[in-house]
């Protein structure tokens, strides 16, 4: 983040938003869009070809005005998606924030069923 | 335009004149009566869907104060409740979204039956009753 | 047990059909998510944190041998080979996908079940006694009372849309195995002195953050004016309960807030008026129909065994604590009932397998009059047993991984599904469960503890019940991390509390520690093996404990 953002930041809080479930944070940092399928309720993330992917490798890693912008367009795709909102992520892409552990255990499943993990092919 | 459905028929009709009376989801009709003389229409309002106060109301003003003139529905009101109105004793209820009232018929006709003796139809311990 | 007629049919059916309708209108475009949540939700389809969850209604927690296998061919069909026993007594699906909900709802109402109400604002499950219709000194079977609220709560136009969830519970005997306290509604069914049978009411119980235990407030009500009492305190409820705030929408704030005596001044001023109106308007049911639904609840023909002996059976250490500990007193002599432990260790609290399914019910059929029973307490169980037949009753069950013999004891623990499974929770709750059981695996060391209830929540909903634990344990989640928070000396039987907060919250590795270390302060304490740690905890307060809940030197 520039100077001038954070300086900016200060000034005006940063957007109020729905983080997953019942949770509220504020848009600051980096984020991936993530919802659930419609059809199968799986955990799904939103990308760059304004598609979306069970792999959140290839989510398309947005902030700022952009993160509200894409939001509004993942939204609107309510063929195939639900409640699409903003997670945090950190620098290597994985989740961050205070949603760190639920948005770990939505990639990953159930942790006393680790035979229900995604299978991911290998890149 | 919003548009009036009867409940009864399925009918479709314009938005009658303006109801005699209106009462907000909070006049509490268990605590305060009203007067009912002259009224021949009353509006019952839903501010949500969710909010099934008017509901009550409905059989209250039905019930307990015997008031046998017109009882609309107006507010955000959905098509599944359809039959709930029917069955407290809505005559019409006020669609604004006209595009819905195809699904507000269909949903009159969900229901064959239901378990609950209210002021509209015959209740299945009733029909049950009936053919012992 | 109650079987369906045209009518019942026809209700279910009506319902799949407007359902199969909305799921199609949604995949289509035409409704949007926000129009179809609150009607997929009206039949017990949530959107979880990585699939969908149905759940399905085991109306007072009884099936037949039919049912269950079906509940194990939709487990097999469109699941994940498991299904979850809920603390409503009904059962849940984790992983159905969204298309095959109405063929799953076809499948169940073929069976005479349904998904109906098991979510939303309205009147939900009536639960009940497992042991309903078996158990010793039950003034009349309250499955009828809960039968008869059943048909009245479902599509009720009046309450469908009220200010919150609405839980009715019913028992009939002077043990509450039912949980009344902790219910919007309890009905104990009564006697009053010239012998009739009725209904002692309780209003305003309920957890969630604000835990509250109910109020009596009517000492007798005819068994004929049930129905007419019940929509005067929903009326009061639906009209007068607040809608502005999620968390205080619940009839126990409303109680709370009138007063208790108030409120039942206004349900008796409202029933009065109802039954005013008289035939035409009143909802009360004709007595036929009552006797019909009742002809349904008639005891199974129990054979004349007369004496026969417990001790006849092998000598087997773990059949001996089953026998002890998930048995239970039945009301003819040489019958017993049994409690199916779904507590096995390293299993999620609740959780059943298909195959197990079919077990139950190849077991009830040949063993138990076809009578099989969902439990509060995320266990099943099986009312009528010969006592003579406990044996192989047991050696059935523990081939299928069934027979853990640790009912009311440390590793019985209720979990709700937590952060593995629930899109509100904070924290995770069925590993702690499973950690306790782990540390406490040895069930000779379980039964020396005696009974210790266990009840663990992921978040301040409450439904893991912990305020009515013995030991009751809150996730909570400090940014970003698992913490819990333990209360002591919760209830939920007939001597209802709701637990006390001790200190501040443990880390997940920490809170098995501090469980061993107050079992071990109450060792200590305990005058006999006869006095139970929520006893100990009643005569010594918590003090005690909290002495050694973080391990620091023990006073001497």
């Amino acid at each position: 983040m520039s100077q001038t953002a954070i300086q900016q930041a200060a000034v005006t809080p940063a957007q109020k938003i729905s983080t997953g479930g019942v949770k509220k944070g504020r848009n600051t940092g980096t984020k991936v869009i993530t919802a659930n399928d419609l059809f199968s309720g799986a955990v799904i993330y939103w990308t760059s070809e304004r598609t979306w992917t069970e792999d959140m490798a290839k989510a398309l890693v947005v902030s700022g005005d952009d993160a509200m912008a894409q939001l509004t367009v993942a939204i609107s795709d309510e063929g195939r998606s639900v409640g699409p909102y903003l997670m945090d992520i950190d620098e290597d892409g994985s989740p961050a924030g205070r949603g760190k552990l639920r948005e770990r255990i939505r990639d990953a499943g159930p942790t006393i069923h680790p035979e229900f993990a995604r299978q991911r092919k290998e890149a | 335009m919003a548009k009036l459905l009867q409940l009864e028929t399925g009918a479709v009709v314009d938005v009658a004149p303006e109801a005699d009376l209106a009462l907000t989801e909070d006049q509490d009709l268990m605590a305060s009566p009203i007067e009912l003389e002259g009224v021949r229409t009353i509006a019952l309002h839903f501010p949500k869907f969710k909010d099934g106060r008017a509901f009550s109301q409905a059989l209250i003003l039905r019930q307990h104060f015997g008031f046998s003139g017109e009882l609309r529905a107006v507010g955000n009101v959905i098509p599944d409740q359809a039959l709930y109105l029917r069955r407290v004793g809505f005559d019409v209820v006020e669609i604004e979204d006209t595009a819905r009232v195809g699904a507000f018929q269909d949903a009159l006709k969900c229901y064959r039956y239901a378990y609950q003796q209210s002021v509209s139809g015959v209740a299945v311990p009733q029909l049950r009753s009936a053919e012992q | 047990m109650y079987r369906y007629d045209d009518y019942d049919r026809a209700m279910v059916a009506d319902r799949v059909a407007e359902f199969r309708g909305q799921v199609e209108r949604r995949i289509s475009g035409e409704l949007t998510e926000d129009e179809f949540k609150p009607l997929r939700l009206m039949n017990g389809l949530y959107l979880q944190l990585h699939a969908y969850m149905l759940r399905v209604a085991v109306p007072y927690g009884t099936l037949n041998p039919d049912q269950l296998r079906v509940l194990a061919s939709v487990a097999r069909d469109y699941d994940r080979g498991y299904a979850h026993v809920s603390t409503r007594q009904n059962f849940q699906f984790n992983w159905p996908k969204l298309k095959d909900v109405p063929d799953i709802l076809d499948r169940l109402a073929d069976a005479e079940m349904h998904a109906i109400q098991t979510s939303g604002n309205c009147i939900r499950n009536t639960t009940t006694d497992p042991f309903a219709g078996a158990a010793l000194g039950e003034v009349e079977d309250p499955r009828i009372t809960c039968e008869v609220i059943r048909q009245w709560s479902t599509f009720h136009p009046e309450f469908t849309f009220l200010p919150r969830k609405f839980k009715i519970a019913v028992s009939a005997t002077e043990e509450d195995r039912a949980a009344l306290a902790v219910h919007d509604i309890g009905l104990q069914i009564v006697r009053s002195d010239g012998g009739e049978v009725g209904y002692r009411v309780l209003v305003g119980g309920g957890q969630g953050r604000t835990p509250h235990l109910g109020v009596w407030i009517r000492d007798f009500l005819p068994q004929a004016e049930l129905l007419s009492y019940l929509e005067a305190i929903l009326r009061v409820y639906n009209i007068r309960g607040r809608r502005d705030n999620l968390y205080k929408a619940r009839i126990k704030i409303l109680v709370d807030a009138m007063g208790s005596e108030a409120f039942a001044e206004a349900v008796e001023e409202a029933f009065v008026a109802f039954r005013k109106v008289g035939s035409g308007g009143s909802v009360d049911l004709p007595q036929a129909e009552r006797q019909r639904i009742s002809t349904f609840f008639k005891p199974p023909a129990l054979p004349a065994v007369g004496e026969t002996s417990r001790n006849n059976v092998p000598s087997n250490a773990r059949f001996a604590l089953w026998l002890k500990h998930n048995t239970h007193p039945h009301r003819e002599d040489g019958y017993s009932s049994a409690t199916i432990s779904l507590k096995a260790p390293g299993q999620a609290p609740g959780d059943v397998m298909a195959e197990q399914l079919d077990a139950v019910a190849a077991i009830a059929e040949k063993y138990a009059f076809s009578d099989v029973r969902t439990t509060h307490e995320q266990n099943m169980a099986l009312p009528h047993l010969r006592t003579d037949e406990l044996f192989a009753v047991w050696e059935a069950l523990d081939a299928v991984g069934l027979g853990e013999p640790n009912h009311g004891l440390i590793s019985d623990i209720i979990a709700c599904p937590g952060l593995d499974y629930c899109n509100l929770a904070n924290t995770r709750s069925i590993p702690i469960a499973n950690r306790i059981q782990e540390r406490f695996a040895d069930l000779e060391r379980q039964a020396t503890i005696g009974e210790l209830k266990i009840k663990i929540s992921g978040c301040i909903n409450a439904c893991g019940h912990h305020h009515v634990g013995h030991i009751g344990i809150l996730g909570v989640d400090k940014k970003g991390e698992e913490f819990y928070q333990i209360t002591l000396g919760g209830s939920a039987d007939e001597n209802a509390s709701i637990g006390e907060i001790v200190g501040r919250g443990l880390s997940t590795d920490d809170v098995v520690d501090a469980i061993e270390r107050m079992v071990a302060r109450y060792l200590e304490r305990r005058l006999s093996d006869k006095e139970r740690f929520v006893d100990v905890y009643q005569r010594l307060g918590a003090e005690p404990f909290k002495e050694v809940l973080y391990g620091e030197a023990v006073a001497a």
